[in-house]
């Protein structure tokens, strides 16, 4: 007996070692995979060089179209587009920890990027700059270089998007509301966009949420409804003086009184003032182009790639400036990282890199609505007034190409906060509270102040 | 096989590895690092772990054992309700979830449609601080079907005559199940209760799928938050050890099952 159950607790120690082992080491294992591709190229031979990223649908087929185009151009270089459209920054650790290192990715600024500039992993543009002649660096727009510090430039950005209003202006004319400015100069302030969001927030019984009658559990148009991630509410939080960090980056900023002002503004939207869905209410949102076109939502903040599914479903909408908190109505650009890896084949790659950046090499994603562009020569009128189409909304220059040009939109945080993502998830505990209106804006933030605190480490760029 | 990735996985243990930088021993800091509580969230996922584990192994080996119970009776359609309550539990876990999340929708799901219809009180379910967990074990009892087969299989490896035996001695029901049934398929129960507490230990999906840890970290479960240390934060070092704190508390969890296991199991042939 006493042999039976050793036995039996050793089968079970295995048990439990075979389902802990395979969790604990399933990244490095797949890194163990060959490295055969991964030969140094002989003279005249062609370099095969890979281009990581995560996007599917359009975005993956103009990168193909690209590399297609790329690979007719150079001879002597093969470039395939990798694309891994799951657990993206899982998979490219792996092939970093098992010496297969992709010779050109996009990487998430809020992740990898930085941390593997400082190991070396990824490679410092300047330097690439500096040895090519041929390269006309002022093409490159500093709000969009991801510096780890003043001289090393990590990545750069693409496909540049901003965090904008869609609006339905057939609500706006129904209830008599006029509709929001295009241009960030004219946005509405705070309170005149409160009160705008009232007047087409309509409950079942056809009461605005201005009425006495309004019945706030049964409504059936939202004034206003946003996401509920850093991108949305930073613009607020920015144009109300504040910032993600404090200003000499030792804490975190969300809980200086002017971005507590700021947040406790958009949580009241949902819970004082009833004009947007609770996020279990906005679960039976249809997706944006829906929401808009029968009227469930008269103006969404959301960002500018939304454009694309709402240009090609035909919707009749508008874009506009966001409404303003302080003095002056600010947005937050959001964009991806290219960056060139740390291989012996990194010449190739960067000949790839300049050939993405090269002019019109993104166009049919400018003209679909989902990306604007990063680089100077793409930012002159004649090359705007190309890719605006018919079918891009009438504000679209106003609302959304201007802030890139005048620094309305800001750079998004990821961009110069070190640590981004772990700052990010101490947060959320907070913001899962505030947003489910069960804690007030200043109690949630207090709560997880110190383990924010905690991850906070400054700057990026300095 | 296995004992090369735990050796690793152990060392790490011991190490700041990160995944792209060479690894640092750092002796046992990982591990005193964690008791401290110097990173919050592993008191949070413990206590997460914990209560939905005291929630989780009874409630499952509950059911489970009830339906197979039911299963094991002489019935109309009986293969057909066998297969049925074994096919939540073949489902991919990303699909089932998604009926979930709407299912407990709590503005417009079913659950709350109908709570409120009876004019009962209605849950946040998922989106609750306190509903999460009971609600994520409501779910996991609906996938308990290879615990129901095991079941079964005891059940039937009940000879018949003892039943009959006690029939002639005039036993109800009752005293059948206390008497015959329940010690008959202790060994099985034993083994339920092992897997059910390893499994529930290691729960994982739920948090992954539906909850990301949230709301206010309620589900951030133990093996969710070395996942996330492991591969968001590439923090490999203290995930490993976080791993290996998990290992030794299933062992002493196995072990302490085992030497109770005699007041309670009882084998056939053994006295």
């Amino acid at each position: 007996m006493k042999t039976k159950r050793l036995i039996s607790v050793f089968i079970a120690a295995v048990m439990i070692g075979t389902t802990l082992t395979a969790c604990n080491t399933g990244g490095t294992g797949t890194g163990t995979a060959d490295n055969s591709g991964n030969q140094t190229e002989g003279s005249g031979d062609v370099v095969e060089i890979r281009f990581t990223e995560w996007d599917g649908g359009a975005t993956l087929q103009v990168y193909e179209d690209v590399v297609a185009a790329f690979n007719e151009a150079y001879d002597n270089i093969r470039v395939t587009v990798m694309n891994i459209p799951d657990e993206y920054e899982t998979k490219l650790t792996a092939m970093v920890v098992g010496n297969d290192i992709p010779e050109i990715s996009m990487i998430d600024a809020a992740g990898l990027l930085f941390p593997y500039a400082e190991e070396g992993i990824v490679l410092n543009l300047n330097e690439l700059i500096e040895n090519d002649s041929s390269f006309d660096s002022s093409i490159l727009m500093d709000q969009f270089k991801y510096n780890l510090t003043e001289d090393y430039l990590a990545g750069y950005g693409m496909g540049s998007e901003n965090i904008t209003m869609f609006y339905n202006p057939a609500l706006f004319n129904e209830y008599d509301v006029e509709e929001p400015p295009a241009s960030y100069k004219d946005a509405w302030d705070w309170d005149t966009f409160v009160d705008n969001a009232k007047q087409l927030t309509i409950d079942t019984n056809g009461n605005n949420a201005a009425s006495d009658a309004f019945d706030p559990d049964n409504i059936e148009q939202y004034g206003v409804s946003f996401g509920k991630w850093w991108a949305i509410y930073m613009p607020f939080v920015l144009s109300n003086g504040s910032d993600f960090l404090s200003e000499n980056g030792s804490e975190i900023g969300l809980t200086s009184p002017a971005a507590l002002d700021a947040l406790q503004k958009l949580q009241d939207l949902i819970y004082v003032h009833h004009v947007a869905p609770t996020p279990t209410q906005s679960q039976n949102m249809p997706g944006l182009s829906e929401a808009i076109a029968t009227g469930r939502v008269a103006m969404q903040f959301d960002g500018q790639w939304s454009n694309e599914a709402l240009m090609s479903d035909d919707v009749s909408y508008d874009v506009a400036a966001l409404p303003k908190l302080g003095d002056e109505a600010v947005t937050v650009a959001t964009f991806g990282s290219v960056a060139v890896m740390n291989t012996d084949k990194s010449a190739a790659a960067w000949e790839f890199f300049k050939y993405l950046l090269s002019e019109g090499a993104a166009m049919p994603l400018y003209e679909s609505g989902l990306w604007l562009p990063t680089t100077a020569p793409e930012y002159t009128d004649e090359f705007i007034t190309d890719f605006i189409t018919d079918k891009h909304p009438s504000n679209y220059y106003e609302a959304i190409v201007v802030p890139m040009l005048d620094e309305t939109a800001k750079p998004p945080q990821p961009l110069y906060v070190r640590n981004f993502n772990k700052i990010n998830d101490a947060l959320t505990p907070a913001f899962d509270l505030i947003w489910a209106g069960e804690a007030s804006v200043a109690d949630a933030l207090a709560n997880v102040e110190d383990s924010v605190n905690a991850e906070v480490s400054g700057f990026f760029g300095e | 096989m296995n004992l090369v990735p735990m050796l690793y996985s152990f060392y790490y243990s011991l190490t700041d590895y990160n995944l792209i930088s060479s690894a640092n021993f750092v002796g046992f800091k990982n591990y005193i690092d964690l008791f401290r509580g110097n990173d919050q969230t592993f008191w949070f996922s413990i206590r997460a772990t914990s209560l939905y584990a005291l929630m989780a192994i009874p409630a499952n080996i509950l059911f489970a054992f009830m339906i197979a119970l039911l299963l094991n009776r002489k019935m109309v359609g009986r293969a057909f309700f066998r297969s049925v309550f074994y096919l939540p539990s073949i489902l991919p876990a990303v699909a089932s979830s998604f009926v979930w999340i709407l299912l407990m929708n709590p503005d417009f799901g079913l659950f709350n449609t109908i709570l409120g219809g009876l004019n009962l009180p209605q849950s946040q379910y998922f989106w609750g601080e306190r509903s999460v967990l009971p609600s994520i074990v409501f779910m996991g009892v609906w996938g308990t079907g290879s615990t129901q087969v095991i079941f079964l299989a005891g059940l039937q490896n009940i000879p018949q005559v003892y039943y009959e035996a006690a029939e002639i001695d005039g036993a109800n029901a009752w005293s059948k199940f206390r008497n015959i049934t329940l010690p008959m398929v202790s060994p099985t129960l034993f083994f339920n209760l092992i897997m059910g507490i390893i499994g529930s230990l290691q729960v994982f999906g739920q948090a992954y799928i539906i909850t990301s840890g949230g709301p206010n970290n309620a589900s951030l479960f133990y093996v969710y938050n070395i996942w996330r240390k492991a591969f968001t934060y590439r923090e490999m070092g203290v995930a490993s050890a976080m791993g290996w704190i998990l290992f030794i508390v299933c062992v002493l969890a196995t072990v302490l099952v085992f030497k109770t296991s005699n007041r309670w199991v009882y084998y056939e042939g053994e006295n």
